[in-house]
């Protein structure tokens, strides 16, 4: 019989048969042995670093990652809304009588700077936020 | 043993509960792949909850065509080899006719400092391996996957997979096998 080469030794230790010794010349079953024994060593499992508490920490970092996200949309959606609102505000004024609906608009006008501002420090706060809290959840 | 499909449909609705047990089934897997691919620990443990805040964002896409264990396998395949990407230093793309004439050097004296003990000596080997081989002898002996499996995981062939596979052990067992004769 031709003796078994590594490719036929590794074929018969994937199908997870242990041949028999009795059929082996002792060159071969050194050979088997040594495969066998690696294939053992290769399931050992090595060591784990990860935290106990690491599928907390990972469900925790994504229920706030959700959370600070639907803050941000709402926080969006109400400066929308209030912009939205004032255009809308201005139109049905306008409805009524034009001559209040431009009264309207000139007294939005002459609040500009305070509502930009307003704006700007409203987004400014939502982007520091998102910032701070990702590098403290990081 | 989870009920996959019950498991993701509550997380789906939103319940952690059910997804940090989602995490706790395969969080050995995830880190098992990862952990063969980088060296750094701080970094195993950051790329291993990016994995699964991306299986939570693309859970809903996930439509029960492989096992959930081969698609979680796969993200966290693809995010290592991003971040390795990113750090260029520890990225090595394996040529072809490097892996197979790929043959250890000389042993290290941290090698030599675990050769008596011979699952340390083989895993310390296998840091050595070209990625593709560690690849291939993790996913296959560390997390049972077969060959075609590897291929969905890694987009490498099944083919290139069994040869890869052949060649990482006839070379550990080789390297082994020198290593007992010296003794």
């Amino acid at each position: 019989m031709d003796e078994l080469n590594d490719e036929q030794i590794q074929a018969l230790l994937e199908k997870g048969i242990n041949p028999a010794t009795d059929l082996f010349s002792a060159a071969e079953q050194e050979q088997v042995d040594q495969y066998s024994s690696l294939f053992q060593t290769l399931k050992n499992e090595p060591q784990y670093d990860l935290p106990a508490n690491f599928a907390s920490k990972v469900s925790y970092r994504i229920e706030f990652k959700l959370k600070r996200r639907s803050d941000l949309k709402f926080n969006l959606f109400a400066a929308l809304g209030m912009a939205a609102g004032l255009i809308i505000a201005y139109f049905l004024l306008s409805i009524i009588k034009v001559e209040i609906g431009n009264q309207f608009l000139l007294t939005v006008f002459k609040f500009k700077w305070l509502l930009l501002i307003g704006t700007m420090l409203l987004i400014g706060t939502l982007v520091i936020d998102q910032k701070v809290v990702k590098q403290t959840i990081a | 043993m989870l009920n996959e499909k019950e498991i993701i449909s509550r997380v789906l609705r939103g319940d952690f509960r059910a997804f940090e047990m989602l995490v706790k089934q395969y969080q050995k897997l995830v880190f098992y792949v990862v952990n063969r691919l980088v060296h750094q620990l701080q970094d195993k443990e950051d790329i291993c909850q990016e994995v699964f805040i991306k299986v939570h964002l693309s859970l809903h896409k996930f439509q029960f065509q492989s096992k959930l264990s081969t698609w979680i396998a796969r993200i966290a395949y693809l995010t290592t080899v991003d971040h390795l990407k990113k750090r260029k230093t520890e990225w090595l793309e394996d040529h072809p006719e490097q892996l197979a004439n790929y043959n250890f050097n000389d042993d290290s004296p941290e090698l030599q400092l675990v050769k008596k003990d011979t699952s340390a000596y083989v895993n310390k080997l296998i840091e050595r391996m070209p990625m593709q081989y560690r690849t291939v002898l993790t996913l296959y002996h560390l997390n049972e996957f077969t060959c075609a499996e590897i291929e969905q995981i890694t987009g490498i062939p099944e083919g290139t997979v069994k040869s890869n596979l052949f060649r990482a052990r006839r070379l550990l067992k080789e390297k082994i096998e020198h290593n007992l004769k010296n003794e």
